[in-house]
């Protein structure tokens, strides 16, 4: 049985005023990255740009998971490939932005078709599997291809990026595009989920054969969530390998799908700004911990227990009742 | 007139078990078909069938005459078959107005919708709205669904059936569990709306599809037994032999 709370963590046709306060917090986000971009150093500013690439991703996962039902552990391969399919073709065409977006939604959107179509009839665990083997055959290809992918030691050396043959590889200009992706993602996931498409995918979530008595091509429905969805991610995964000039297998594997679903249950599967708070806390552990000690992943691990046990919903859920209440 | 639907020589059978053993039937606009049965009859695949979910191995179902045996659910959805279910299948993290305009949109072919186009949205909740105030439930229409009573959410499963602007109406078990006075609701709700519509009703409720239905049909093992006037059911020794069964004595002496 669908529990109360988790029925006001999902809805985005719920009661008028709800939403209300939602400035306060763009505000506050706002006023963060203000003072990131005045006052942040290099580190923290190429930081926080993969905090908020990432964050898209999970952002876009979020929708796939919370909104639409459909818990893939193949997202993080969807973002990888993006990555690589613009790091690689940076080193044939250029790295400028006009091609890396185009490349990486085309490379993200086409991975996520095929799982899409991959997964079409089924649900629960073997949806999961399905979506899990697709990623991984992502991962087989860019692991032994690798006088293309570079293998196991990944790929470097291709060109910075640039925005209409302007450089853009200073951090500060790294965080302002990712910054921009990010707001211009969270608006088009936005508009998707409140349209009339989006109040269907929901409508598939939670009763899939009412949304096929009343006429709506569950398969459709899902191969929409999907493109969209993976779009979001591969414009991520675009200027991902330019935060660092380096891009490795690790981007593709399941492992990062599997960060990505943690991230999101941390900061709330059903929200769009959770994917941000959910990479951000994340990140930000995993960075500060494992300077600290080799067992990061444990803390990290129970950091996510913790989580669930107390705020089972995800913290920008949380913070919505709290704040609201 | 032609008949809206029109089922001819239906069969089926489940693991070489035969469920529907050659079913004809037919139900006309404004006409109300009561399907009654006992348990295993073959009522909800019978039901299934006309509404696509299941598929015959033979004869064939036809829509204002038009062969729409093969057609998907979600296609005669689109065409005018709607349908309800046993168990209530209401959006549960929707409002109540929500849930209804999800119907409407739907209909309208505005549900798959990529932008929110205000006036469409607008239009779509106005329709809704006034379903939901014919429907008696206006003072909860910002209710999240899963916030209502069994009976308001049964009553939510209708609007939502109605705002799909049905051309045949399938409702399965719609009184199921409903205190007397929520019954009566929903049936003056249906009764205000199957004017121009055909109607097709499977119940337990005896006592409903009497008051309902024009005709009735009677099934048992997969055989359509009868299919009458209620007078005229009521009369038949088939069907008390099979499901009505005789009235108590004491039943039969207050009577005379």
């Amino acid at each position: 049985m669908t529990s109360r709370a988790w029925i006001s963590a999902t809805g985005v046709d719920t009661a008028p005023g709800r939403r209300a306060g939602g400035w306060r917090w763009l505000c506050l986000a706002a006023l963060l990255c203000g003072v990131l971009a005045v006052f942040g150093d290099d580190y923290q500013l190429r930081f926080a740009a993969e905090i908020l690439l990432v964050g898209t991703a999970v952002m876009s996962l979020n929708v796939l998971v919370g909104f639409a039902g459909l818990v893939s552990l193949g997202h993080g391969a969807v973002f990888g490939a993006a990555a690589y399919g613009a790091a690689i073709a940076s080193q044939h065409w250029g790295s400028d932005l006009l091609l890396m977006l185009p490349v990486g939604v085309l490379c993200g959107m086409a991975l996520a078709a095929l799982m899409a179509l991959v997964s079409y009839r089924s649900s629960g665990l073997f949806f999961l599997v399905l979506t899990l083997v697709v990623g991984q055959m992502a991962w087989e290809v860019v692991f032994r291809w690798r006088e293309v992918t570079g293998g196991a030691d990944g790929l470097r050396g291709y060109p910075a990026l640039t925005v209409a043959g302007l450089p853009a590889s200073h951090p500060l200009a790294l965080f302002a595009l990712a910054l921009a992706l990010a707001v211009a993602s969270g608006w088009a996931l936005r508009t998707f989920v409140r349209a009339p498409v989006g109040h269907a995918v929901q409508g598939m979530r939670d009763q899939p054969l009412r949304m096929r008595a009343l006429g709506f091509h569950l398969g459709r429905l899902r191969l929409q969530t999907f493109l969209v969805t993976g779009a979001v991610a591969g414009a991520a995964g675009s200027i991902y390998p330019f935060v660092n000039q380096y891009i490795g297998p690790n981007a593709v594997h399941w492992s990062m799908s599997a960060t990505l679903v943690i991230m999101s249950v941390l900061g709330g599967i059903a929200t769009l700004a959770g994917g941000f708070v959910g990479a951000a806390l994340y990140l930000v552990a995993q960075t500060q911990l494992s300077s600290w000690t080799d067992r990061w992943q444990l803390l990290i691990g129970m950091l996510f227990v913790l989580t669930v046990i107390f705020v089972p919903h995800g913290i920008v859920p949380a913070l919505r009742r709290r704040f609201t209440s | 007139m032609m008949p809206v639907l029109q089922v001819a020589a239906v069969q089926k059978s489940f693991a070489a078990v035969p469920v529907l053993r050659s079913i004809d039937l037919e139900v006309r606009a404004g006409e109300a078909l009561g399907l009654i049965g006992p348990n295993g009859a073959g009522k909800t695949t019978l039901f299934n069938i006309m509404s696509g979910f299941v598929s015959p191995d033979a004869g064939q179902v036809r829509l204002d005459g038009r062969d729409i045996t093969r057609v998907t659910p979600e296609s005669r959805a689109r065409l005018g078959v709607v349908r309800t279910f046993q168990k209530s299948l209401v959006f549960p993290t929707m409002t109540v107005r929500g849930n209804v305009a999800m119907a409407v949109r739907a209909s309208a072919s505005t549900g798959n919708q990529w932008w929110r186009a205000a006036r469409a949205m607008r239009q779509a909740d106005e329709q809704a709205q006034a379903l939901v105030e014919a429907g008696g439930l206006a003072s909860r229409a910002d209710t999240l669904a899963a916030g209502l009573s069994y009976g308001e959410q049964r009553t939510l499963d209708l609007l939502i059936a109605l705002a799909q602007r049905p051309r045949l109406l399938l409702l399965d078990e719609p009184t199921a569990g409903l205190s007397e006075a929520e019954s009566h609701r929903l049936l003056e709700l249906i009764a205000t709306h199957h004017a121009d519509i055909a109607l097709v009703l499977v119940s337990h409720d005896i006592d409903v599809v009497f008051r309902v239905c024009g005709r009735i049909a009677v099934m048992d093992l997969g055989v359509l037994i009868a299919n009458d006037t209620p007078q005229a059911i009521r009369a038949d020794a088939r069907v008390i032999a099979a499901y009505l069964g005789m009235p108590a004595p004491w039943v039969q002496g207050a009577g005379s």
